[in-house]
């Protein structure tokens, strides 16, 4: 058997040479204008991400093994644990982590780097030394102060495994989902920086640029709905999301990537918000960084407890040295970044944008302050606060519904300029179909104002989607008949115009669930019989009994309860607690969840606790109306993205001339 | 392609934008000052809270300490916990109503649970909590009792 410790050491060891040399190579490059050099530059990120993977496949080859003398697998997983889930604990932890920031990282850099040197060999061998630079860092770190290969002398015969409650697949998928998210904002950061530092722009970069940041936002938003997910169904608190500081730190980039795709449309058609744009890129990665700090020094009080350590501090520096470097570059560079094209009237599809921006980055803001505002007055005044949801569904809930507003409006417009007459043809349908909800709605009793606009703008966001799908259809059954021959197209139209309309359509499904679910749900709490009933608005939820199923390691209780709506029994749910061996302590709940229809309320059951005997049981219920949309709207917003980013044979060819034509030009 | 900029006079935005901008960030602003204030809870450590004088009755603090070994007390209907918060300023006496959360009760031997419990003093002494958040995380591990 060989020595997994050794050879991991010695594969993060040779890794990190590789990297300090590739650093070497790139700066060498990029100063000497050698293309050879940032070539072998680029070769040598893939010899990294080789080594990496390799070093990752060791380690998961210890945790398949269960070998407890590796302290890192000892700690992280046991004999009971089955074997995906055991692969899931190498990112757990901060070491694991670490690692697999650093390797995805690799992996990223191994096609960034020559991606980089076809789409300007000016700007990409300054783009390769940024990210050599990133990867030496994260390996710096990684190899000096985390690294997963420590040995325990006294091999224990069972690892302390993992928490019950992560023993499930949405918690196995989203923390590197959002790791990932995380480390990837820093492909897009290193075009800009490389841009900055070469002092020259051309559009192929900037499109690149686009596309990695594109990349990195759709994992990030993967990453954060599953997060969502994964509380709802089975952290059992009833909630999808809690405005905890380690959640809002995912938020943040998030919103500022959402800002930076939209200015960069508007540089990309009418070369506007082009400076803007760029700032937003460099802000964005800050913003990651900053995350990546608050979750590992646990600087902010949260609820969630991160294994904490000292790479605070470096990262703290870290990110203060990329927020003075970024700012310093930025100004320096501005006379040559800045666009020439003025946004001329209010009512245009960039001004769109630009609005777009301003709401996004108020949310952001607004969550920014939420988040530090404790930490500040700590400083400043000694007291330790909290600032609580109130906050932030009181500031970004209008924020929200003034987005959806937005949404329903500006993309329907021209660009440049849209007269009155043609503004009012664009947008009189979602308008009408605004209005006649939004009275309809009062008129049947709905009270609540925000709510009932934003049913009103998420139905008028659909009405303008379908309206732009239908010029599309109609426009591809003319060229059909016009052409001759095939290929017949279903749609005629620019496929990435057709795909964010269904993110927005997503998005706009999404806030409804979000500002209905934060306005209307209930909850309930109580003690019943077998027989009674947990009764709370229309629903009742009607104890059954109790029964126990045992097996190796895994106690079971599960309840049988019927939903009952308006008297009908609509529904039977069984919501459970595991009882794990070793974890006697700590329950975990089983949520059962039913969806009803036409209404959309989730009835959410879950069983607190019971008599020994089954004759009583307490149970837990909430009704979560429309939360069902968020996940709707999570899956309309994916399949939106990947119409945007299908690639089609077009958009290579014309790809390629143009990196040639750079490269010829050099 | 080398679209190096020449002096070129810094592009305006129009009026309304501008206008709009300016009343979004009035408008953000609000919202913020206010939601500041009214959503804003300080934190006690048992010993101060302990301290308190009648003036800081039912006023809304927030208290973040371990659940003293054994304390818990549930009553019959499932509707009322007691327990003892406590840090290495003393122990304060809790009364939550509800149901606790998933997490709650877990503390036994050599671990213990971190919560934090909002809500106010009351003049018995004792603590009523309106919301009770157990800290969790991927490690329960073992640990000193916190200093606050």
């Amino acid at each position: 058997m060989p020595d997994l410790v050794d050879a991991g050491r010695l594969g993060l060891g040779v890794a990190f040479g590789v990297a300090v040399l590739q650093l070497l190579l790139s700066l060498a490059g990029a100063v000497r204008r050698t293309p050879e050099l940032s070539r072998s530059a680029a070769n040598a990120a893939s010899v990294q991400a080789a080594l990496l993977t390799v070093v990752v496949a060791g380690l998961a080859a210890g945790f398949l093994a269960r070998d407890f003398s590796i302290q890192f697998v000892a700690d992280h997983s046991s004999s009971a644990m089955p074997t995906g889930l055991t692969l899931a604990a190498l990112w757990g932890g901060q070491e694991g982590s670490l690692l697999f920031w650093t390797w995805s990282m690799s992996l990223f850099a191994a096609v960034a780097t020559r991606r980089m040197l076809n789409a300007d060999s000016v700007i990409g061998p300054h783009g390769i030394v940024v990210v050599s630079g990133l990867q030496l860092f994260f390996l710096g770190v990684l190899v000096f102060t985390s690294s997963p290969f420590s040995r325990l002398v006294a091999a224990p015969a069972e690892g302390r495994g993992l928490n019950p409650l992560l023993w499930d697949s949405g918690k196995q998928i989203h923390p590197p989902l959002l790791l990932s998210g995380y480390m990837s904002f820093g492909l897009p950061f290193a075009f800009a920086v490389g841009l900055l530092t070469a002092g020259r722009v051309t559009q192929p970069w900037l499109r690149e640029m686009r596309n990695w940041m594109l990349l990195a936002w759709a994992i990030q938003s993967a990453g954060l709905l599953l997060g969502a997910w994964w509380a709802y169904r089975v952290l059992g608190w009833g909630g999808y999301w809690g405005w905890d500081p380690v959640e809002n730190v995912a938020l943040l980039p998030w919103l500022v990537a959402t800002a930076y795709l939209h200015s960069a449309l508007a540089q990309e058609r009418r070369g506007q918000l082009r400076a803007w744009a760029i700032g937003l890129v460099l802000l964005t990665y800050a913003l990651a960084i900053f995350g990546t700090f608050v979750v590992r020094s646990g600087i902010l009080s949260s609820v969630h407890n991160f294994a904490l350590s000292d790479v605070g501090p470096i990262f703290f520096v870290f990110v203060g040295a990329l927020l003075i470097l970024s700012a310093v570059l930025f100004i320096y560079r501005l006379p040559l970044i800045r666009s020439d094209e003025p946004i001329t009237d209010i009512a245009s599809k960039e001004a769109g944008f630009l609005i777009n921006n301003l709401l996004m980055l108020a949310i952001a803001a607004a969550t920014f302050w939420g988040t530090v505002f404790p930490l500040v007055t700590e400083i400043v005044q000694g007291a330790r606060i909290a600032v609580g949801p109130p906050f932030y569904t009181q500031v970004n809930v209008p924020l929200l519904v003034a987005t959806l507003g937005l949404l329903a409006i500006w993309p329907l417009l021209a660009w440049r300029r849209t007269s009155l007459r043609a503004a009012w043809r664009a947008t009189r349908w979602p308008i009408a179909t605004l209005v006649l909800i939004s009275v309809l709605l009062a008129v049947l009793g709905m009270r609540d104002g925000l709510p009932i606009i934003a049913i009103g703008l998420t139905a008028a966001v659909a009405v303008g989607v379908a309206l732009e799908y239908g010029r599309s259809m109609r426009a591809g059954l003319t060229r059909r008949r016009e052409a001759a021959t095939g290929p017949y197209p279903l749609m005629v139209g620019n496929r990435r115009r057709l795909g964010s309309y269904l993110v927005h359509l997503g998005i706009a499904i999404l806030a409804l669930g979000i500002i209905a679910s934060a306005a209307f749900s209930q909850e309930t709490a109580a003690t019943v019989e077998r027989g009674e009933a947990v009764s709370l608005g229309s629903y009742d939820v009607v104890f059954q009994g109790l029964r126990s199923s045992v097996q190796p390691g895994l106690n079971t209780v599960v309840a049988a309860v019927d939903v009952r709506r308006d008297g009908a029994v609509i529904d039977r749910l069984s919501p459970a607690r595991r009882i794990h061996a070793g974890w006697e302590n700590q329950p975990t709940a089983d949520v059962a969840v039913s969806t009803t229809l036409p209404h959309l309320d989730d009835v959410y059951v879950l069983l607190s606790s019971w008599d020994q005997s089954g004759a009583s049981a307490t149970i837990r219920l909430l009704i979560n109306p429309l939360v069902v949309l968020l996940w709707i709207g999570g899956i309309v917003y994916f399949v939106g993205i990947l119409v945007i980013a299908w690639p089609t044979e077009r958009r290579e060819t014309a790809a390629i001339p143009d990196a040639a034509a750079q490269a010829a030009a050099s | 392609m080398n679209a190096t900029t020449t002096t070129s006079p810094r592009p305006r935005l129009p009026a309304k934008l501008l206008l709009l901008a300016a009343a979004l960030t009035a408008a953000v602003g609000f919202l913020v000052w206010t939601g500041t204030q009214g959503a804003t809870v300080y934190y006690h450590t048992v010993g101060e809270v302990r301290a308190m004088d009648s003036e800081a009755f039912y006023r809304l603090i927030r208290v973040n300490g371990i659940v003293a070994d054994g304390s818990i007390q549930t009553s019959a209907d499932g509707n009322v916990i007691n327990f003892d918060l406590q840090d290495d300023s003393g122990r304060l006496p809790v009364e939550y109503r509800g149901t606790p959360p998933d997490l709650f009760g877990y503390s036994a031997e050599d671990r213990y649970q971190e919560v934090i419990v909002e809500g106010q003093l009351e003049p018995s002494g004792a603590f009523r909590a309106r919301s009770l958040i157990v800290k969790h995380g991927p490690e329960f591990e073992p640990r000193e009792i916190p200093a606050q």
